[in-house]
């Protein structure tokens, strides 16, 4: 359903004051809000970081994909291949975990 | 109410109103005793005084005050029943004392003449005239049918001529005098057939005691034919007795069914037309029947061939007799089924059936909980005191229902569509800014929506908030319909809604009516009560009838503002508690308590309100839900009670 607001679009809206006083009522709806409101910023914080995730890891698969074709050393690359991996899974023990395994076991990754 | 005698007799022109119709002339009317007044000319015979507490009609030659014309025209014999039928007609009381006081004042009616002396006097003559029409002397001696060689009208001036007259009395106080000459002078032939005294239906007491089928024909000696041709009969004496007739019947309710057998001409059809409709409307059995084929009535075909008159009658009897057989079987074959083994079939389809019968959500989580599920077919109620939310609670419902793809019908008596949906709009403001975690300070009242000064002052995010919450309302507002009025929707215009509602949209909606107290009346003489009653008894049909959910607003009134809400609440309104599938009842919290004090709750921001299942006629009773009510966003929010302080 098309409605049409253009009374409250093409009136010049007012500057928001200084904010008043609630009543009772309305006092413990807005703390509903607030706790709403958190939900949300926290769902908007994961979500966030879920993108950037999403970023890096667009960006290591070019790194991985053009090391490999120039015949660039394999330690480094898998390294970055678990790295990510980590961030796909938003697991950043894992990382760590396989980065120390890798060094110590295999001496590879260290620089 | 409590009337005395004489003021009760004041109802006399509101009573006939109620029965007839006024005719031309002042304080003149159809006589619904005789019909005069129903000609071309419209004149009617029935008069009222200008005092307005008598009544006489001149061509029936009744007359008296209103309980006389209740006594004739509902055929109640006694002043007892009279009274009686009168004081349940307008809920009033007439004083004992005022009636003996009032009697024994009242100048008392002049009494019909009795003729029964005459009747003996004019029987011992019939054998004078030989102008018997064919009868037997078994049937003219059964209703005493007479001679007068030198008769004159009672009224008849004194100069005016005798004549000679078969006298059939019609009642003891009644006849018609039928002139016996072959040949009569031009200036007499409109007088060959008077009748003297009331009108009255002849043999009207065979349909008390008679059980095999009575005919009905116009004329006394029609009558008198059918019954020497073997069959049982009575005779209007006029056309114009039609309605009367059928309201005599009305009262009998004879056992024996009825065959019209009127005369054979225009006025005849039309009348047994008429009285064919009457008896089916009174829910009385009758047949039509043409008894004296080829003739203009029975009396006629009796004089012309007896034998085929008899065989005639026969047959008819016979046929209304095969009918009456084949109706009984049948009646009787119906009947058995009324037995519940019948309906376990059914019984079980039905169980069958359920599962694609919708349970309405109501949109609240512990109140579906409390109901089995949510609203099922049947009559709801929903009782409180002012203020406690009734409409904004059953509207929230019906949004949420809505919101859910259920069409609702919302009939607001008191309020008007724009109002209403101003209070939604309302609603979704606050649930808008507490689902995206705003701030309250955006949210708007009922008032704050629709008053379009305010938008002067209203920043980016309060019209934002307004939208938001506009476009949300909108999302469901094709599935509630709102019907408003002020006092001219009762229960008849509630079905018919319904009906068009299913029959254009192939979908049972939900009704709401808001509220029941205010309903246009069934009958406005009736008291609230009364019609109250009704219109729960219809509102109850529409839900079955339908099978959707019908829920209804009910108000208590201000005895009621302390106390718990208990069914007896729901007394003062006659006989809700009876009908009602469910019965729900809403109460301040702490109602009942002790140092209760409703202002102080109704004070509370938000209230809390308890709502208790008083009755579930098909589930549990005594729950109860907790609600946190925000009047000005007229919202309503199932709370925790623990959460609740109980000093109120």
């Amino acid at each position: 359903m098309e409605l049409d607001f253009s009374f409250m679009d093409g009136a010049p809206a007012a500057d928001p004051g200084p904010k008043a006083e609630l009543d009772p009522g309305s006092r413990q709806l807005q703390r509903q809000a607030d706790k709403n409101a958190a939900k949300i910023d926290f769902a908007l914080e994961a979500w966030r970081g879920y993108q950037d995730a999403i970023k890096a890891t667009d960006a290591l698969q070019n790194d991985i994909l053009k090391g490999l074709q120039a015949g660039a050393p394999l330690g480094p690359i898998l390294l970055q291949a678990l790295k990510a991996v980590a961030l796909a899974t938003n697991c950043e023990p894992f990382y760590i975990q396989a980065k120390q395994a890798l060094e110590q076991n295999y001496q590879e990754g260290k620089g | 109410m409590n009337i005395t005698k004489d003021v009760a007799r004041q109802y006399l022109r509101d009573y006939v109103k109620s029965i007839t119709k006024e005719s031309k002339g002042k304080n003149q009317f159809i006589c619904p005793l005789c019909g005069s007044g129903e000609g071309k000319h419209g004149t009617g015979a029935f008069t009222i005084t200008d005092d307005g507490k008598n009544w006489k009609c001149f061509a029936c030659d009744e007359g008296g005050d209103v309980f006389d014309l209740i006594g004739k025209y509902e055929g109640l014999q006694g002043y007892k029943n009279q009274k009686e039928w009168f004081e349940g007609r307008y809920n009033v009381t007439i004083d004992r004392d005022a009636v003996t006081r009032s009697t024994t004042t009242t100048t008392a009616s002049k009494p019909n003449q009795d003729y029964n002396a005459f009747f003996v006097f004019a029987n011992a003559d019939l054998d004078k005239t030989d102008y018997h029409r064919g009868l037997s002397a078994a049937v003219l001696q059964r209703f005493n049918v007479g001679y007068v060689a030198n008769w004159k009208h009672p009224k008849a001036p004194e100069a005016a001529p005798t004549t000679p007259r078969l006298i059939i009395p019609t009642s003891s106080e009644s006849y018609l005098a039928r002139d016996t000459r072959s040949e009569v002078p031009e200036n007499q032939r409109d007088y060959t057939k008077q009748k003297v005294g009331p009108m009255h239906i002849f043999n009207l007491d065979t349909l008390r005691t008679t059980t095999t089928p009575v005919f009905v024909v116009e004329g006394e000696i029609d009558a008198m034919s059918i019954i020497d041709a073997g069959a049982e009969a009575v005779a209007l004496g006029s056309v114009s007795m039609v309605k009367r007739f059928i309201d005599l019947v009305k009262a009998i309710h004879p056992k024996a069914p009825l065959i019209i057998a009127l005369d054979n001409d225009e006025a005849g059809r039309k009348a047994a037309e008429t009285l064919q409709e009457g008896l089916k409307a009174a829910n009385l059995i009758s047949y039509r029947e043409t008894v004296a084929a080829g003739y203009k009535d029975a009396n006629e075909a009796l004089n012309k061939d007896p034998n085929a008159l008899r065989a005639n009658v026969q047959a008819i009897l016979d046929n209304v007799k095969r009918i009456q057989d084949q109706a009984e079987a049948e009646e009787r074959e119906s009947y058995k089924k009324t037995a519940a083994a019948y309906s376990l079939q059914g019984f079980i389809d039905g169980i069958k059936d359920s599962v694609n019968t919708p349970v309405y959500s109501t949109g609240f989580l512990e109140l579906d909980n409390m109901l089995d599920g949510g609203l099922y077919e049947g009559l709801y109620i929903l009782g409180a005191i002012s203020s406690l939310g009734k409409t904004a609670l059953v509207m929230q419902l019906a949004d949420q229902l809505a919101e859910a793809g259920h069409d609702v019908l919302y009939f607001s008596l008191e309020m008007s569509a724009n109002e209403l949906i101003a209070r939604s709009i309302s609603r979704h403001t606050a649930r808008y800014v507490i689902e995206t975690g705003k701030e309250l300070g955006n949210a708007k009242t009922a008032r704050g929506i629709t008053d379009g000064r305010k938008y002067a002052g209203y920043t980016d995010a309060d019209n934002q908030v307004i939208k938001a919450a506009i476009n949300r309302y909108a999302e469901y507002a094709a599935h509630v319909y709102i019907h408003e009025g002020l006092g001219n929707i009762d229960v008849k215009y509630v079905r018919d809604v319904v009906e068009k509602h299913i029959h254009y949209t192939g979908v049972t909606p939900v009704v709401v009516i808001d509220y029941m107290q205010i309903l246009a009346p069934w009958d406005p003489r009736a008291t609230d009560k009364q019609n109250t009653d009704r219109a729960v008894f219809e509102l109850k049909r529409i839900s079955r009838d339908f099978k959707l959910p019908l829920i209804g607003i009910s108000s208590f009134n201000r005895a009621n503002y302390s106390t718990p809400v208990t069914m007896e609440a729901f007394k003062e309104s006659g006989a809700i508690e009876y009908s009602a599938d469910v019965l729900l009842g809403l109460q301040l919290h702490g109602a009942g308590s002790k140092n209760f004090d409703v202002d102080k709750a109704k004070e509370k921001n938000p209230r809390e309100i308890e709502l208790k299942v008083l009755k579930n006629r098909s589930g549990r009773t005594g729950g109860r839900d907790y609600f946190d009510y925000y009047a000005m966003f007229n919202l309503f929010q199932e709370a925790n009670v623990l959460d609740w302080n109980s000093e109120v």
